[in-house]
């Protein structure tokens, strides 16, 4: 078989993400944020966050392309992801990759947007199955990876997403957006630390709840305590918390291998508290833990070298998808 | 550019409208779905692919309709038609999706005719054209409009827009793309 190229594409929510992967290693990768735009209404806003990506994909593709030194023609497959997220922002992306994978006449890859995000974190060579702990702005859910296609959701959060809830109480102690590297930050300041309870000790599952400590940390700004000693406080607790949960869910299942992904994972602290722990654990590499589109092109890859069927162009996206339905 | 054929493409209403020409060739096809034209997109195309004879390769340019319309039903056929253009290297144009609506009844000399679309809370996207000499007059640019002040003479209600009148339209449409969020 001769060389492999994948182009992929995520328009899930507000950043428009190309990359280019061949023969399953990331060549190009190129995020146009909007989160300056968004910035500015205190969150995304999904028709001009639809707008946007329809700007920016011809040129961000075009752009892909000369990067990595080939013509479109050089591809072997197209891939985009079709769920879940903003419905409007998906289909500039979906409709998009798919255009390019019908007039090259090439195979077309729908792709789950926590596959993505669990393949970017995937390294070669290593067998599932494992856990995945998928942590970012829009989700925190942690699976059991059964195999590729074959996922089991263990729990998720009742509440605010971790990145969501790092995000808020950034905006409380008025630091910038995204919130996780600036709280970590300002944690690394600190001299002191405000205790925070980790939530749901004694759950039977393996749930994950953000909102107390998001609650707790207004009261404590209210109160004018110091935002380093808070900051490093939360952190502290959403970091025990999201440990907590995942080396409960690996005793019971015995599972020694651990990936993180999303953006959560690029949290030192987190990274070194599961390494603490004796488990075997995979971080996505740089550049990759947020929303791009190399880690969808990765996860095309993964499907079309075991064989797994394109997908046919009839096929819709969606913003409600369960990956267990991927 | 003369072997090249033009891919039309408009989602900005319920219809899906699509076709392939090239000179007096061509084929378009316009069908009623409602919603989710993205499903049905490309299984059409394949179709009228077929029909003229055409290779995908062979698509040199692409006029596609900007609306006025659903927001996230117009932006279907701009991303399918940038990303076909990106496969080939194709041109793109842009062209009003009310114009290429009313263009088939448009006589040269005759009066101005109003097509409307019908949009949401009771109001209709519309506006007003005219051909001279040949060539698409816009009288009143696309706008919002209400039932009362709607024109009392050439209404056109809910009109497909017209796969052939789009690549008719290319000579005078603009390259690139500004889509219409009325």
């Amino acid at each position: 078989m001769g060389t492999v190229w994948v182009l992929g594409i995520d328009t899930s929510c507000d950043d428009t993400g190309v990359g280019l992967v061949r023969d399953g290693q990331v060549v190009v990768n190129l995020v146009a944020s909007q989160v300056r735009l968004h910035e500015a209404y205190g969150g995304v806003v999904p028709e001009l966050a639809s707008r946007e990506h329809l700007k920016a994909i011809r040129p961000l593709a075009e752009r892909a392309l000369a990067l990595a030194g080939i013509t479109p023609k050089d591809l072997s497959l197209v891939a985009a992801t079709r769920g879940p997220g903003l419905i409007g922002a998906l289909l500039v992306g979906y409709t998009f990759a798919k255009g390019l994978a019908w007039a090259l006449g090439k195979p077309f890859y729908a792709i789950h947007h926590l596959e993505g995000h669990i393949a970017a974190a995937w390294p070669e060579g290593l067998d599932p199955p494992f856990l995945a702990l998928v942590a970012s702005g829009g989700h925190t859910h942690l699976y059991e990876v059964l195999d590729l296609g074959r996922y089991r959701l263990l729990g998720a959060t009742r509440d605010d997403a971790a990145g969501e809830a790092f995000d808020k109480v950034a905006r409380l102690l008025g630091l910038g957006f995204p919130g996780g590297p600036e709280v970590e930050r300002l944690a690394a300041e600190a001299e002191e630390v405000v205790p925070f309870p980790v939530p749901l000790k004694d759950q039977e599952g393996y749930d994950f709840s953000f909102s107390g400590l998001k609650t707790k940390a207004l009261h404590l700004v209210e109160k004018g305590l110091p935002k380093a000693a808070l900051a490093k406080g939360f952190q502290e607790a959403a970091i025990a918390h999201l440990a907590e949960v995942v080396l409960k869910a690996a005793e019971d299942t015995g599972h020694k291998v651990l990936l993180v992904a999303g953006g959560v994972a690029a949290n030192r602290a987190l990274q070194a508290r599961f390494k603490e722990a004796g488990l075997k654990v995979y971080f996505p590499p740089k550049g990759l833990s947020q929303d791009n589109g190399a880690m969808i092109a990765l996860a095309a890859w993964r499907r079309y070298m075991r064989g797994f069927p394109p997908s046919p162009l009839s096929l819709g996206a969606t913003a409600y998808w369960p990956l267990e339905e991927a | 550019m003369g072997r090249m054929w033009t891919l039309t493409l408009d989602t900005a209403t319920p219809y899906l409208s699509l076709g392939l020409f090239r000179g007096e060739e061509g084929v378009g096809r316009v069908v009623r779905l409602g919603r989710r034209h993205e499903e049905a997109l490309f299984g059409l195309l394949e179709e009228v692919l077929a029909e003229v004879g055409a290779k995908r390769s062979e698509i040199g340019a692409l006029v596609l309709g900007e609306g006025p319309g659903s927001y996230t039903g117009l932006r279907i056929a701009l991303a399918a038609g940038l990303g076909v253009a990106l496969a080939q290297g194709a041109r793109v144009y842009g062209v009003r999706s009310l114009l290429a609506a009313c263009w088939p009844f448009l006589e040269e000399g005759g009066p101005p005719l109003t097509p409307l679309f019908t949009a949401r809370n009771r109001l209709y996207y519309g506006a007003t054209y005219l051909k001279r000499g040949g060539k698409p007059v816009e009288v009143l640019p696309p706008r919002k409009l209400k039932a009362e002040e709607l024109p009392q003479r050439g209404l056109l209600l809910d009109p497909p827009p017209d796969p052939r009148a789009l690549y008719e339209l290319l000579p005078y449409a603009r390259e690139g793309l500004e889509p219409l969020y009325l």
